[in-house]
């Protein structure tokens, strides 16, 4: 068998099919933007807004100016949002004196169901819900948990997505306070 | 002609609705839900796609246009929120790319095919020569003219 022979022809047709494979995945295998949320908002400046709260009341972004804010996104029905609250309140607690402010904007989700999970875990910075959606779309939210750390300028400097720990939350808070 | 003015304006603000309405359905289209993989805002019943869908209503009644309202979500989610990528700059590239290579693929195919097909097989027939061909054709003649004389002489058996 010449080997030159067959060699050309069978590459090509295996290009040719390896193409036409792909091309039908990319067409069929859409994954969600999950793992990007909030990605494209990163070095871009936090879009302001005003966050009725939970315990009444309401915070506004822009009135925060010049000082660091730590934005998580969550829900009651989120798993990993449960292993993180504690976590957040906790640090939350040991930054507030030094001008770092915590909102919580939980998105998708029943007033009844966002009240006992903040009474569940004790949370006392601020949270409220996103009813109609404005705020999880300015930050380009598609997963949560979510968290965004924002400098006294109003920058997103950096963004998590999953659970975040003490570890994590102290080294990104000591870059927004430097 | 009150009555005419009002049923011109009805008709005209009917037409405008319709007309908001179908844009809006093109732009629905065109958006792809960021939670639920490879759907649409319009195919999805999730809660951020209705909601995705009452803020390009609004943007729409408020005189905002379908490429910023396209704009706006993709500062927000990146390129991989619109249905289709942007046919210019770098993105041209994936619209030009796939029929340029079976394009090639096809001529490569082609030469490929016309190689492997072989010319017409010349029929491996035996040319006698001349000498033995003339011999062979005399034997037969006689002996067809010894057959011919026993057939005349003798008839059907």
């Amino acid at each position: 068998m010449n080997f030159r022979r067959v060699l050309v022809p069978g590459v090509t047709v295996l290009a040719i099919v390896g193409f036409v494979a792909l091309l039908v995945a990319g067409l069929i295998i859409r994954e969600p933007l999950t793992g990007a949320s909030g990605a494209a908002r990163v070095n871009q400046p936090a879009a302001d807004f005003t966050l009725p709260l939970l315990g009444g009341g309401e915070v506004t972004l822009s009135s925060l100016r010049g000082k660091p804010v730590v934005i998580n996104f969550w829900a009651s029905w989120c798993p990993p949002c449960r292993d993180e609250t504690s976590v957040l309140e906790k640090m939350w607690q040991a930054y507030r004196d030094r001008g770092v402010t915590f909102i919580g904007v939980d998105i998708q989700d029943t007033e009844e169901a966002a009240r006992a999970y903040i009474e569940e875990f004790q949370v006392t910075y601020p949270n409220g819900r996103d009813i109609d959606g404005r705020i999880t779309i300015d930050y380009g939210v598609s997963g949560i948990p979510v968290t965004f750390f924002i400098d006294g300028e109003g920058l997103i400097v950096s963004r998590w997505v999953g659970a975040v720990d003490e570890a994590l939350l102290t080294t990104r808070i000591e870059e927004l306070l430097e | 002609m009150t009555i005419l003015l009002l049923s011109a304006y009805s008709c005209t603000a009917q037409q405008e609705t319709e007309s908001l309405d179908e844009e809006a359905q093109q732009l629905y289209r065109s958006l792809m839900c960021p939670i639920c993989p490879g759907q649409t805002i319009d195919q999805s019943s999730s809660e951020l796609s209705t909601q995705m869908r009452l803020l390009v209503r609004q943007k729409l009644e408020q005189g905002e246009t379908r490429e910023e309202i396209l704009l706006f979500f993709v500062e927000r989610y990146g390129e991989a929120v619109l249905a289709e990528p942007d046919k210019s700059g770098f993105n041209l590239i994936v619209w030009v790319i796939p029929f340029l290579v079976i394009l090639a693929g096809g001529i490569l195919l082609w030469v490929i095919i016309r190689r492997w097909v072989p010319g017409k097989p010349e029929l491996a027939v035996e040319q006698p020569s001349p000498a033995e061909d003339g011999g062979q054709d005399d034997k037969y003649h006689q002996q067809l003219e010894s057959d011919l004389k026993n057939f005349d002489e003798r008839g059907f058996r």
